[in-house]
């Protein structure tokens, strides 16, 4: 369960949001749409922990009971999906799957997960390629793979298919449905494209 | 923030140290009895110095006409080629040279321009009718063309470079079509139009090259003149003077070192300045037709393709002095070749390399350490990062015999013998600036999501800027380390003050036999000196491109 409580969000000079508040359900999407420029992003990053300094933000973020925002960045335990994938360029794919996976497995059963994520998801061939080897499509499937497997507690998505061809975007939103309700995940969509909405089954929010 | 305080105190304090230390005996003092004279009877006895002008003329002519040629040189290429696939192959090609430490480039053209080099052997005896090397003096003339010619082969790729960087940019080619289609050929925008928006950019570059012409040791030691030396030399063999009253007159001789630069530096601007408005004006008259400017750029042009054939021709000739058996004149080339003088210098040979190689890695990665950390400060802190940056080019634009003796006068009143720390820390010192000039636009471009979300994925800040950051950036990293570590081992100054005679590197040996040392000998050790550099550029250039593939053909064999 993602709480967001009256969060206000504001430029130097003016406001962008103010007191929103809402409630994401595990395995709920809620998409907050809107214009460019009206601290859509901004809301995101608040929630996640990377607001720029320009920036100012209020308002109370609890994840299953716990109040995170004033948590630093890497305690949040919050996943983020952006338009670029952000895959590391210098590591392989698998490299980059066991990079997110946490302490506390063996080597060995963090090599057979990670290899077994990218089966089930149908990549185990690309296992040992560098990222820039990558189509979009498989591009946009390994980062949102490495976001799971960091074990998140919730969602945070941010225009995540715009740079998509649109063949492919159909088939990635299935896919990050279905890994949203098989994780259980509360996730907050932010997007412009009202097909994003429908596809995720989202409830919608219009700033 | 304690650590960035403390990069800028370990940067700054020796030029403030070394500043006093040569303020005060100018003043007066004799540090090494601790006893004072009078301020005016110093100066007095600078000025009464028999050498003093000539030596002062030598300097002022060879570092003025140097830059001159350089300049004209160097821009009359980038107008010719810039816009050329020849001139992008060119670039490739003389980049290398910008590696080569000055007195290495010195010594080979000291081995083409002497009576018995190869450039007379080129023309003996079919067109001379020479048996024997001319009694001529060609190196370490009078007048300085030598030194000026060694001074222009080397700082002229460096313009070139800084030229063409220039010259790429969308304003400059959007200029240069536009007043085509008005009806001005290339030439005359580059004669009339284009110096104005050069300069603005490469004033910086050029007072570097400016007072490094006017202040330099090594190259002068080789090429230059004799009774009188350039100015630096002179000054040089004053500090080294076993008899030690004349350190007094020696700092007094750096203070006015340092006030030519400023007045010369000066004296460039105002000229500029009124050429360029000169060229403004010629500008407005409209007229597509400049003879004299074409010409002027043509013949330049010319000059500096010869200029460039001459620096590689200084460089093929150390390795064929070195493994020359006999070579008599005027023959072209050696009746016999052999390792004999190698294995006969290997040992004194792998030592100097050693030393070089130590003092280049010891500095180089002091200086990396230091960059990150003053990058880091400062990507935080963007309100000062143009301030910091200015500071660190400091050192490039002050002469070195000042302060460095400076240095070497409290190292003997505080009495601190320790000569590889010594000379890695005054190395340090000037590999800092070009490494952090290096690393400045990568580091600061550097993309920061990558770390967030590498952050959100794995709380390991300090392992993930390594692991992420640090892993991203190597190109940049190995550049700046190949950088370093050329400007490490061209160091003559600093390692001869640093090391008080008891550390010598490949640049120290090579010109302290220079000139009457043998010259299979110093051919090696010459080309050896030259090789370093060229392996890390070409290291720096190759890892980069197969470390990772590498790593993981290793690391996952079977897939």
């Amino acid at each position: 369960m993602l709480e967001l409580n009256r969060i206000s969000i504001a430029l130097p000079e003016r406001d962008l949001i103010r007191d929103l508040s809402v409630t994401v359900a595990p395995g709920q999407v809620v998409a907050v749409t809107g214009p460019s420029g009206q601290g859509k992003s901004s809301l995101l990053a608040y929630v996640g922990g990377f607001l720029p300094d320009a920036l100012q933000g209020s308002g109370t973020v609890n994840l299953n009971g716990k109040r995170i925002d004033s948590l630093p960045m890497e305690q949040r335990r919050l996943g983020v999906l952006q338009q670029q994938p952000l895959l590391f360029p210098h590591l392989n794919v698998l490299e980059n799957l066991l990079f997110a996976i946490p302490e506390g497995q063996t080597n060995r059963q963090r090599r057979a997960r990670a290899l077994d994520t990218l089966a089930a998801a149908g990549l185990n061939q690309v296992a040992y390629q560098l990222p820039d080897t990558l189509s979009g499509g498989q591009a946009a499937r390994v980062a949102l793979l490495r976001t799971l497997l960091s074990e998140p507690q919730a969602l945070l998505l941010d225009e995540p298919f715009s740079k998509l061809d649109i063949a492919l975007r159909e088939q990635i939103r299935e896919f990050v449905l279905a890994q949203i309700h098989q994780f259980a995940l509360p996730t907050l969509l932010v997007t412009h494209d009202p097909e994003d909405v429908a596809a995720l089954r989202a409830s919608e929010i219009k700033l | 923030m304690a650590g960035f305080i403390g990069v800028l105190l370990l940067a700054f304090t020796p030029f403030a140290v070394g500043m006093i230390s040569i303020l005060l005996p100018a003043l007066g003092w004799q540090p090494l009895t601790n006893t004072w004279v009078d301020t005016q009877h110093v100066w007095l006895e600078l000025w009464q110095q028999p050498e003093l002008v000539n030596a002062l003329l030598r300097t002022l002519v060879s570092g003025v006409v140097a830059t001159l040629l350089a300049l004209v040189c160097a821009y009359a290429l980038v107008a010719k080629l810039s816009q050329t696939q020849f001139g992008h192959w060119l670039g490739a090609v003389a980049a290398p040279l910008l590696s080569i430490p000055h007195s290495a480039a010195a010594i080979g053209l000291a081995f083409l321009l002497a009576p018995s080099g190869w450039l007379f052997r080129l023309v003996s005896p079919w067109l001379t009718d020479w048996q024997r090397p001319p009694n001529l003096i060609t190196i370490q003339d009078p007048y300085t063309l030598s030194l000026i010619l060694a001074l222009v082969l080397k700082e002229m790729p460096y313009l070139v470079f800084v030229m063409m960087a220039i010259a790429r940019q969308d304003k400059i080619r959007q200029l240069l079509t536009t007043s085509q289609q008005l009806g001005y050929p290339p030439l005359i925008t580059w004669g009339k139009l284009l110096p104005t928006l050069f300069y603005r950019e490469l004033r910086l570059p050029i007072f570097i090259v400016l007072s490094f012409n006017l202040t330099v040791v090594d190259v002068a030691q080789i090429l230059g003149p004799d009774t009188p030396p350039t100015f630096a030399v002179l000054l040089l063999h004053w500090f080294q003077d076993p008899a030690i009253d004349r350190i007094p007159i020696a700092s007094a001789g750096a203070l006015l070192l340092l006030a030519l630069v400023a007045a010369v530096s000066i004296g460039w601007e105002l000229c500029a300045r009124s050429l360029l408005s000169y060229l403004k004006n010629l500008t407005l008259t409209g007229s597509r037709q400049q003879p004299l400017l074409e010409w002027g750029l043509r013949f330049a042009y010319l000059l500096s393709l010869l200029l460039l054939a001459l620096a590689f021709l200084a460089l093929l000739v150390l390795p064929i002095w070195g493994f020359a058996q006999r070579w008599r004149f005027p023959d072209l080339w050696p009746q016999s070749w052999s390792f004999d003088t190698f294995w006969r210098i290997q040992q004194p040979l792998l030592e100097l390399t050693a030393n070089t190689f130590m003092l280049g890695v010891t500095s180089v990665m002091l200086a990396l350490l230091a960059s990150l950390l003053l990058l880091e400060v400062s990507r935080i802190l963007t309100r000062y990062t143009s301030l910091i940056m200015i500071l660190f080019y400091l050192p490039l634009v002050l002469p070195q015999i000042g302060f460095l003796f400076g240095i070497h006068i409290s190292l003997i009143v505080i009495e601190l013998h320790h000569p590889f720390w010594t000379t890695a820390y005054l190395h340090w010192l000037y590999v800092l600036p070009y490494v952090l000039l290096t690393l400045k636009g990568p580091y600061l471009a550097f993309n920061q999501n990558y770390l967030d979300e590498a952050i959100r994925l794995r709380p390991h800040p300090l392992r993930n800027y390594l692991g992420i950051k640090l892993a991203m950036l190597k190109p940049a990293l190995f550049t700046a380390t190949a950088i370093g570590f050329a400007v490490s081992v061209a160091q003559y100054l600093p390692t001869l003050i640093g090391g008080e005679g008891r550390l010598s590197t490949l640049t120290t040996e090579a010109v302290a036999q220079a000139v009457a040392g043998d010259r299979k000998r110093v051919g090696l050790v010459a080309m050896t000196q030259a090789l370093l550099p060229l392996l890390a550029f070409l290291l720096a250039a190759l890892l980069p491109r197969i470390w990772t593939p590498l790593r993981l053909r290793l690391k996952y064999p079977h897939a």
